[in-house]
């Protein structure tokens, strides 16, 4: 440009003007002082800059403002030296973006139109933008190449012909820890004599063949041996010549660990099917056994090799085989699974027809696009065995613990030993169980509980003799029946009865308490009677045993305090009835005495008035006192010593009738319990409530004794009478009531050959002095009801 | 029912003691009563035929203790007992020990006065024949100590003649005794004496 600038400087102004207007360049032509004169179309095309706008200012608005103070300084050097000036730097467009041009400045000479020639300057913009970036992409593309090399997991480098390395990446250097240039050094600098001349060997190979060399190798690098495939390849240039050689290397270190892993845990895996304490069996998708480990020869008893090519049913119990075939050819069919694959519960069949339980396991896999399935079989006898110990355990836990819960109750015997032998057939598997009690002549076991399939207590087996049948020979002998073989044992007398019910054992035990037999207990049960359950039957029978003997020593215990008490009162009454008598007597002999004495001075005529009037007044004055007595002593009955509290007339019921349990049992009275849900408590003694109660109680039992056509059978009830009275009432079935129904309360009256005649008298006694009524009506169809009312609390009583 | 004869009522009850005098009064016997036991115990000894009219229940010493205590010192009155209530033990132990009788409160008037009666006869009779045996005793003891010996022997039934061999005598020595002593006992034959000794001996000779 310059020159063709140079050689212009003789053309017509005019026309340089119009040539700088039409150049493709950006032109600009300034004066010596650095005002623009004119800019050409270019320039304006390309910056929307117009002279005027430039207004002087031409590089400050258009150079790129990083470049834009480097621009300044550079023009001002050429300008004061006169040099010429050529530059690089981006130049705003009227889009707003910059473009790179290369910059040159021309000084030149214009004749101006008056004669006179002015000095210029022209200076050219032409675009290199294309050129400059074409040069950055080049520059990025090696640093990319370098950065790819450098970070290469594999190890490059490039070595010349004598092994001198020319390259060599970071990879590289860290393997075996080179610092610094590795450029120009050799394999001898660098590595251990055999190593560098196991690398050179492979070079010369290059050289030699002229072709890419592949290889697997080991090297000692920095953290020890690496096993590696190594490729070297010769580079030519342009002459065909080799000038250097390439490699890549990269580790297979983890592959070939991984590789000899799994070569060991094949291995590993045919060693532990081989040794396996399951049986491991693989079938075809035909159900035909492939494969069976030498486990399968100790659990099923079948010699592995002779099961090959048998279906896999042989090892099923019959029940099992139609079950396994459906289920497979559905698997098969539809993908659905009949059973749980993982830890199945099922039976086998061992060679012998033996049948046990196992557990299986199973997967499938492919092979030649067929199916193989391999079964895991485990052998759960013993484990099943044990589950069964620990559920016979928990049984007899649970038995013994219901027991024991069960004597905790303050119930009746009867209720305690029920609930003892619905325990028994619960966690025992027992067709019924029943417990009897020994009388207290040790003569006569009696029915007290019955659960299951019987629970009626009455019928033959309610009284049996001791020494009699099988339970009597067990509380004689003292010594536990058993027998798996219900029909075929002599001591078994219904065997009709037995086979038509399926029963298949017995199991009765003697209820002992060190050397006292205190009942039997006993079991019938469909399924045969296991050690474990005969185990949990005698040690709940021993638990059973020391519970009836505790509740007769406590019942002994309440009745005698019961007793004592009712005697000490008796004897209260006693010394009552005395001191009635006494005190009572003398007045009225005082008056008997003094009548007569008057009456025999009458007949003989020799009664003086004087005398009669003395003694008449002693007459009423005694009179007087004997009445005076009898009020002192009625004061007295009514301040008998009472201690009352309010309690729950039911409660007090339920207590004396678990003391006349035994009484009632013994006399074989059927008791009958209606007692009022809720009741409101009453104000009175509890001693006193008691022994009316049991009064009432026995009387009842001593008028059923002589009952013997009908049952014997005892209502106690509780309720609210019409007039809100709490009213309990003992119904009994006895001989009933005399028609001298209203002499029973009186004191000394009594129909019974043993009776004192105080019993209802001191019970209405007790009765009315807690504000109440004691009476009796006839039962209806046979014998007698004794009521008793007390105040309902809130009322007159307080 | 001469000889002022008493009755003694020992009862703690004014009323009874009272009503009781009254009515012996009326059949005209004399009582005396008495509040308790040692009230009673504690009087002169009667002379004449009396008997005890007694409660059981006494405070102190009961009935029953009197009788015992009476017993113990040998005075020998009859006793009739009275009890508030048939207590038959009791009744039976005292009738072993003696009693005329055990009358129930209130009992008739008649009963307590048969019974009364009875006792005095009984006493008036055991009277008499304790005064026949002080007499007897007295005879006797003015024997002399060698007729009383031979008395003795001629009761247990020896002969005169083995009478003078055991007190080493002559049989005429024996008869002569004898016969003195018999004079002095006022004993018409020998059975008369003997039945003289034997009133003496069942009598322990001390007067009540």
């Amino acid at each position: 440009m310059t020159t063709e600038a140079q050689s212009t400087q003789t053309i017509n102004p005019l026309d340089l003007r119009d040539l700088i207007e039409k150049m493709p360049a950006l032109a600009v032509c300034a004066l010596p002082d650095g005002s623009v004169e004119l800019v050409n179309h270019a320039w304006r095309e390309y910056t929307g800059c117009s002279l005027q706008q430039l207004s002087g200012r031409v590089w400050q608005t258009t150079i790129h403002p990083d470049e834009v103070e480097r621009f300044i300084d550079e023009w001002t050097v050429t300008l004061a030296g006169g040099k010429p000036f050529q530059t690089e730097a981006r130049i705003r467009g009227t889009d707003g973006r910059y473009r790179w041009f290369l910059i040159m400045k021309a000084l030149a000479v214009t004749p101006t139109g008056g004669g006179e020639s002015s000095l210029r300057t022209l200076i050219t913009c032409v675009d290199i933008h294309e050129r400059k970036q074409a040069e950055a992409k080049l520059q990025q593309g090696e640093e990319l190449l370098q950065a790819f090399f450098e970070n290469s997991p594999n190890l490059v480098f490039l070595k010349d012909r004598q092994s001198g390395y020319l390259y060599a990446n970071l990879q590289f250097k860290k393997a075996f820890q080179i610092s610094g240039e590795i450029r120009g050094k050799t394999d001898d600098q660098l590595f251990s004599p055999e190593q560098a001349a196991a690398f050179q060997a492979v070079d010369r190979q290059v050289l030699q063949t002229g072709s890419l060399v592949k290889l697997e190798d080991v090297a000692l690098y920095e953290d020890g041996l690496h096993a590696r495939i190594v490729q070297k390849f010769p580079l030519f240039n342009a002459e065909g010549e080799i000038y250097a050689i390439g490699g890549a290397v990269t580790d297979i270190t983890d592959r070939k660990r991984e590789e000899s892993a799994l070569r060991y845990s094949e291995e590993n895996y045919r060693l532990v099917v081989e040794t396996a304490p399951d049986a491991v069996i693989s079938i075809d998708e035909r159900g035909a056994i492939l494969l069976a480990n030498p486990a399968t020869a100790r659990i099923f008893g079948h010699d592995p090799a002779e099961l090959i090519g048998k279906p896999l049913t042989v090892l099923m119990p019959e029940f099992l085989r139609k079950l396994h075939e459906k289920g497979f050819s559905r698997y098969l069919a539809t993908g659905q699974r009949h059973i749980n694959w993982q830890g199945t519960e099922l039976t086998a069949l061992r060679k012998n027809g033996q049948e046990f339980p196992v557990e299986i396991s199973f997967g499938e896999v492919s092979r030649d696009g067929h199916k193989v399935f391999t079964g895991f079989v485990r052998d759960i006898s013993e484990r099943k065995q044990a589950e069964e110990m620990r559920a016979a355990h928990a049984r007899q836990m649970a038995v013994r613990a219901e027991v024991s819960m069960a004597f905790g109750k303050e119930e009746s015997l009867r209720t305690i030993l029920g609930e003892c032998s619905e325990a028994i057939v619960r966690h025992l598997d027992a067709a019924f169980a029943r417990i009897w009690t020994l009388s207290d002549d040790g003569k006569m076991l009696e029915l007290q509980a019955s659960a299951g399939m019987y629970t009626h207590l009455d019928g033959p087996h309610s009284h049996i003799p001791v020494g009699r049948f099988k339970i009597g020979m067990i509380a004689q002998s003292r010594e536990p029946h058993l027998t798996n073989d219900v029909l075929n044992d002599p001591r078994i007398s219904d065997r009709v009865w037995a086979e038509r019910e399926g029963m298949a054992s017995f199991a009765g035990y003697p209820l002992c308490v060190g050397d006292r037999t205190v009942g039997v207990l006993a079991m019938f049960s469909r399924k045969p009677v296991t050690p474990e359950t005969t185990e949990t039957l005698a040690s709940g029978a021993d638990l059973i045993a020391h519970g009836i003997e505790r509740k007769h020593a406590q019942q002994a215990l309440q009745m005698t305090q019961i007793e004592l008490a009712r005697v000490s009162r008796l004897t209260t009454m006693g010394e009552l009835a005395a001191s009635i008598a006494h005190e009572v007597n003398q007045p009225l002999t005082a008056v008997t005495n003094n009548g007569s004495a008057c009456l025999r001075l009458l007949a003989a005529s020799k009664l003086e008035p004087e005398v009669l009037r003395r003694v008449l007044e002693e007459i009423v004055a005694d009179g007087t006192r004997a009445s005076a007595v009898i009020a002192r002593i009625r004061a007295f009955i009514k301040k008998a010593p009472a201690e009352k509290n309010k309690l729950d007339i039911n409660e007090v019921i339920q207590e004396v009738l678990i003391i006349a349990d035994r009484e009632l049992n013994e006399n074989r009275v059927r008791l009958d319990r209606q007692l009022a849900k809720t009741l409101p408590l009453v104000l009175a003694d509890r001693v006193q409530m008691q022994q009316v109660l049991l009064n009432l109680i026995m009387n009842g039992i001593e008028a059923m004794a002589a009952v013997t056509n009908r049952p014997r059978s005892l209502c106690m009830q509780s309720r609210i009478d019409d007039s809100g009275d709490i009213l309990v009432a003992v119904h009994d079935s006895g001989t009933g009531l005399s028609s001298e129904t209203h002499r029973l309360f009186t004191p000394f009256y009594t129909t019974k050959a043993h009776g004192m005649g105080m019993g209802l008298s001191i019970s209405r006694s007790l009765v009315e002095s807690h504000g109440g009524r004691l009476w009796a009506e006839p039962n209806s169809p046979h014998g007698a009801v004794f009521c008793f009312t007390l105040p309902e609390p809130g009322g007159s009583e307080s | 029912m001469t000889d002022a004869e008493v009755v003694f009522v020992v009862d703690d009850d004014s009323s009874v003691r009272s009503s009781l005098k009254f009515l012996l009064s009326t059949v005209g016997l004399q009582v005396e009563s008495f509040d308790s036991a040692d009230a009673f115990l504690r009087r002169k000894s009667a002379g004449a035929p009396s008997c005890l009219v007694l409660d059981v229940r006494l405070p102190g010493l009961s009935g029953i203790d009197i009788q015992r205590e009476l017993a113990a010192r040998d005075i020998r009155i009859p006793i009739i007992f009275l009890t508030g209530h048939g207590d038959i033990s009791m009744s039976v132990r005292a009738m072993k020990a003696g009693a005329v009788e055990f009358l129930t409160k209130p009992f008739r008037d008649q009963d307590l006065l048969d019974a009364v009666r009875i006792a005095l006869e009984q006493d008036r009779a055991r009277r008499e024949q304790e005064k026949e045996a002080t007499v007897l005793r007295q005879r006797f003891d003015s024997l002399t100590s060698r007729e009383q010996q031979v008395i003795s022997l001629l009761v247990s039934g020896m002969l005169n003649k083995q009478i003078a061999g055991q007190l080493g005598t002559a049989e005429s020595t024996v008869k002569v005794q004898r016969s003195r002593a018999m004079e002095k006992m006022h004993a018409e034959s020998l059975v008369d004496l003997v039945r003289m000794i034997e009133k003496i001996k069942s009598r322990t000779a001390r007067t009540s």
